[in-house]
């Protein structure tokens, strides 16, 4: 057997065991029902009532359109909100359980003390982990996609934002081609996020605290980033740079700005995957 | 089969293995002993390469676990303390371990599973087992595919007196049946006596004995005699350096044996009736050479 082919069996079978776990798929439950959820208030506050209490600030002269939302434009704001609350949680999760459990359970002296180098096992939950957050990801999208248009069918796609700079008013279907090229860019986005968790679970530590930690990161980035005081930051955050996606609805679309934060977010991916098996190589797994 | 040459292992400034060197045969059964934290869960995870050496290295036929661990570790199956995903099956549990090492097909891990014992519950997940079993299911994963060399952790942990049988009969086949060397760590010398050619003993990290029973015997070998009087032979007794027991039995000096105690009864008028060789139990033997390491010189094969 040729090691492509050992590695794509091991591969096959991280994923199913990645599956069997309930909190893995209770990720996609959680997240459905917290989009039904805010698609339930959008329904009873308004659309603009909700957008005004958050930092969605929609300026006066968009009002009327923004009264007017379609279901592309509720998506947009539900799949904002879903990634930040609920699939962040779920991607803590389950990155940051993927090796830190296995070494708690102890599996990880099963799995080591086989023919196996440790590069390959962690390739492996590198692979598991950006699987799983490019399909929660899409997941969500699409889910958002199928609420708002259930909800509010199609009309006028509105998505504005002061923080962002975004400013973006579309017919349906290029508002919809907009939306499915920044659903596109979700998963790639918020791979980041899943990494740190991930690269928390490398080190000795608790699995349940690595998802803490990974969410505390996100929460005090996010924090730092609304805070007026701390403007500055804004620009340096990666909360910033997870929301890149939503550039995409501006009228004009900033293809540098873009490029730019995706381009950075690879290169911390791949800051983080190089700790994470700096970590994991030298650590012993102690009898 | 495997050579340990001066493996040394520490955790901080905590000496967990110091230089311990010996070796085991091809097809032979050796029990490793030593009481809790002498070092022997460390030194099977220092074979497996689950630590780094801090000294010395592991030859698993001939190949250095420092220098090739994978391919050294590609003829080692090892029973550890059984930790498995709980959420599947144990057929599926089987599949996962066996996809890290050489292609296993299916009848042989259905074999297998018969070997152990456990194919009627195989297909249960393994949340559901007892720790009998979990302990038959680590067995077969680490005969998945068939090692040269077995390493088996604290192999009675946990079992009841039956399981305790079963298992020791399931080393005893592999051995016999398919020539399979066995390394099996344990803290109870009794339960190993009857299936070890050989043992070694750690003692905080140090190896302070290595070789058969009966160079343990010999360690603490001593004689019942049937005298026709206690009163002169006492004395004869000890002055040639015996140690007389209250319930007669007499252990030798450390230069003498027992043809010199005899000598030295005959000398002083004494009729000899009977002389039977008395074996103290393993336990006695083990704690006795734990005791003496630390006082004197101890075989070593």
């Amino acid at each position: 057997m040729t090691r492509v082919r050992r590695f794509l069996r091991q591969q096959r079978w991280e994923l199913i065991k990645l599956w069997a776990r309930p909190r893995t798929y209770l990720g996609f439950g959680a997240t459905l029902l917290f989009e039904i959820v805010l698609v339930s208030l959008y329904r009873t506050t308004g659309l603009d009532e909700a957008l005004d209490r958050n930092y969605w600030q929609v300026p006066a002269q968009l009002a009327d359109l923004a009264a007017n939302t379609s279901g592309v434009t509720v998506a947009a704001h539900v799949t904002a909100e879903t990634m930040a609350i609920m699939a962040s949680l779920f991607l803590a999760l389950v990155a940051g359980d993927i090796i830190a459990n296995e070494s708690e359970e102890r599996t990880l002296h099963m799995i080591f003390s086989r023919p196996v180098t440790r590069e390959a096992v962690l390739a492996q939950k590198v692979i598991a982990c950006v699987v799983y957050t490019l399909l929660l990801a899409v997941f969500v999208g699409a889910t958002a996609l199928a609420l708002g248009l259930l909800v509010d069918g199609p009309g006028k796609v509105v998505v504005v934002s002061a923080r962002e700079s975004i400013v973006g008013v579309h017919d349906f279907w290029p508002g919809l081609r907009r939306y499915a090229l920044g659903i596109a860019m979700l998963g790639p986005s918020w791979l980041t996020f899943t990494l740190v968790a991930f690269t928390l679970s490398c080190w000795r530590i608790k699995p349940g605290a690595a998802t803490v930690v990974a969410l505390a990161v996100l929460l005090g980035d996010e924090l730092l980033r609304v805070q007026p005081g701390f403007a500055g930051f804004a620009p340096y955050a990666l909360t910033t740079r997870l929301l890149t996606w939503r550039q995409v609805f501006g009228f004009h679309v900033a293809w540098p700005r873009i490029a730019r934060n995706l381009s950075q977010l690879l290169w911390i991916d791949l800051a983080l995957i190089g700790l994470a098996w700096v970590t994991f190589r030298r650590r012993e797994l102690a009898p | 089969m495997l050579q340990l040459d001066r493996v040394s292992k520490a955790f901080g400034a905590r000496l967990a293995l110091d230089a311990v060197s010996f070796g085991v045969r091809r097809g032979e059964i050796l029990a490793l002993l030593g009481h809790n934290g002498a070092g022997k869960s460390t030194l099977f995870a220092s074979i497996l390469g689950l630590v780094r050496l801090s000294g010395g290295d592991v030859l698993v036929d001939g190949v250095s676990v420092r220098r090739a661990g994978r391919r050294a570790r590609s003829r080692v199956g090892s029973v550890l303390a059984p930790a498995f995903y709980e959420y599947l099956s144990g057929w599926d549990n089987l599949r996962i371990l066996t996809s890290y090492s050489a292609p296993v097909t299916e009848a042989e891990m259905g074999a297998t599973v018969r070997f152990v014992g456990l194919a009627e519950r195989i297909d249960d997940r393994v949340r559901v087992y007892s720790h009998g079993m979990r302990r038959r299911l680590a067995l077969a994963q680490a005969l998945l595919p068939r090692p040269g060399l077995l390493l088996v952790d604290e192999w009675e942990a946990g079992l009841d007196p039956e399981g305790v049988h079963e298992m020791r009969e399931l080393i005893l086949r592999l051995n016999r049946e398919h020539g399979t060397t066995v390394v099996v760590s344990s803290h109870s010398p009794a339960g190993v006596e009857r299936m070890c050619d050989r043992l070694a003993i750690l003692r905080e990290g140090r190896l302070v004995f290595h070789g058969g029973w009966s160079d343990l015997d010999g360690r603490r070998a001593g004689v019942r005699l049937d005298l026709d009087d206690w009163a002169r032979a006492r004395p004869a007794l000890e002055a040639a350096g015996a140690e007389v027991g209250s319930d007669g039995v007499v252990m030798p000096g450390p230069a003498g044996d027992v043809a010199d105690l005899v000598a030295a009864l005959v000398r002083a008028g004494v009729r000899v009736r009977a002389v039977e060789p008395v074996r103290g139990t393993p336990d006695e033997r083990y704690l006795h050479a734990l005791a003496a390491a630390g006082t004197a010189a101890v075989p070593r094969g």
